[in-house]
């Protein structure tokens, strides 16, 4: 309930590899204890879900790929909610590039934040076309099982996007409005600070700061897939962490970020690398058929945005108010 | 003097004195007739109220047409002005294009200039708005 009066509460903490805030604005009696719960979700999805546990119930599963394996319920959602993404995105998203990840030296957290990271890759060749995945999931009471249909798989990027969703499903009664923010994978409920909306700048990934834009949000997600800080140089070659299943080599060449708006956060992730993968040729087509809110920076600087994220723009760094 | 010339003075003391005694009666009379009174303070009283009723209300739809006015002519130079935006606005843009061909443009404004430098040419609102979070690299 709001009391008149201008409150907030706010929760940041670091997990997966990145920093969360969470802003609950007037706040209702119990939001402290909403806070926490939203924080375990995050340290619940992270357990399950990370790669660089070689115990984590993921890994567990990735070392023997070709059988059943009980994990917990949240490994369990992401692998179904994967397997879903990759049949809508046509296989354009598919979490079996962990293989191309590993052979490009990202076998570990690495420090990009602090600068230029050299690695050596590892001996392989890049994945030929593979069949379609198709992994399967069981319920039977509280005791869920996976299986991965025979491939180790990554679930770094839709872990983020579904533990912000289910960190926001945890949050979005404990006042009027509630923002979670996973390093840029975002959840907006509620008119925002200033009654006006959710003010979201879009990162420039030339640069950083100013923003290349500002898009108003309310009661939508947004994600962004960008090479600006996930990147390094392999035996000499420039890569980055986004993979293009088709060639198992860093994809959307052409492109430097894409930012996705959608009603659900881990599906704003899912398409933002979909189109960034599109490459500058086609991701005009592709958020078009797809009716997607999208805004992308082109290799020179250039700022794009899909004919749905038009009434969602502010303010450009190009243009001004719009 | 003669009895009737002492008779003919004699009128003309008193016909003052009596003429003013009359007038002072009849105003008497007239100030204490009931009926001619109450017509009479009725008639004093009932338009200076109105009257002031009157210079009221022609005050204010005297204000109310001012600031109808003030509004007609407040509108008409807003849409003057976003009007003249929107052709500097097209101007600004035309001029980019131009700066990224290299040739000279006809400005939708009905001038026409010579491609600028970049360098002249800073963006429209540098300073962003301010934002609750920024999406970004990961």
């Amino acid at each position: 309930m709001s009391t008149g009066y201008r409150t907030a509460a706010r929760l940041g903490f670091r997990s997966m590899a990145t920093d969360v805030t969470f802003h609950v604005e007037h706040p209702t009696p119990d939001a402290a204890q909403a806070l926490e719960e939203a924080r375990e979700v995050f340290a619940r999805v992270e357990s399950a879900c990370t790669r660089f546990d070689p115990d984590s119930p993921l890994m567990r599963a990735n070392a023997s790929p070709g059988r059943w394996h009980v994990v917990p319920q949240e490994c369990a959602d992401a692998v179904r909610e994967a397997g879903r993404a990759h049949l809508e995105t046509g296989g354009v998203f598919d979490p079996r590039v962990l293989d191309a990840l590993l052979r490009l030296g990202y076998d570990r957290t690495l420090p990009f934040a602090r600068g230029a990271v050299e690695l050596a890759g590892a001996a392989g060749d890049a994945a030929a076309a593979r069949p379609r995945w198709r992994p399967r999931t069981e319920r039977r009471g509280d005791r869920h099982r996976v299986h991965l249909d025979g491939t180790p798989i990554d679930l770094g990027g839709i872990g983020k996007g579904l533990a912000v969703r289910w960190a926001w499903e945890r949050l979005r009664a404990a006042g009027d409005s509630v923002m979670v923010d996973a390093g840029g994978d975002c959840m907006f409920s509620g008119p925002g600070p200033d009654g006006d909306g959710w003010h979201v700048g879009v990162e420039d990934p030339l640069e950083g700061d100013p923003p290349v834009a500002v898009l108003v949000l309310a009661d939508a997600g947004c994600a962004t897939s960008s090479i600006r800080v996930r990147r390094w140089k392999v035996d000499g070659r420039r890569v980055h962490h986004l993979i293009d299943p088709r060639t198992g080599e860093s994809g959307g060449e052409g492109l430097l970020a894409v930012t996705v708006t959608h009603p659900d956060t881990a599906w704003a992730e899912v398409w933002s690398k979909t189109l960034l993968l599109a490459g500058p040729a086609e991701i005009a087509e592709v958020a078009a058929i797809r009716d997607l809110a999208a805004v992308w920076v082109e290799a020179d600087g250039t700022l794009r945005l899909s004919a749905a994220a038009r009434p969602l723009v502010l303010w450009t760094a190009a243009d001004g108010y719009l | 003097m003669t009895s009737a010339r002492r008779r003919v003075g004699a009128a003309w003391l008193v016909a003052p004195v009596a003429a003013g005694t009359l007038a002072v009666s009849a105003d008497w009379a007239a100030r204490h007739d009931p009926l001619g009174a109450t017509a009479s303070s009725a008639h004093a009283t009932q338009p200076s109220s109105s009257s002031r009723l009157q210079r009221r209300v022609q005050l204010a739809a005297s204000r109310l047409q001012s600031s109808q006015d003030r509004v007609v002519r407040l509108e008409s130079s807003v849409h003057a002005q976003a009007s003249q935006l929107t052709l500097l606005h097209q101007d600004l843009r035309a001029i980019r294009t131009a700066r990224r061909t290299g040739q000279p443009v006809r400005l939708p404004s009905g001038g026409t200039a010579a491609p600028a430098p970049a360098a002249t040419l800073p963006p429209p609102v540098a300073v962003p708005p301010p934002v609750s979070t920024t999406t970004g690299a990961s």
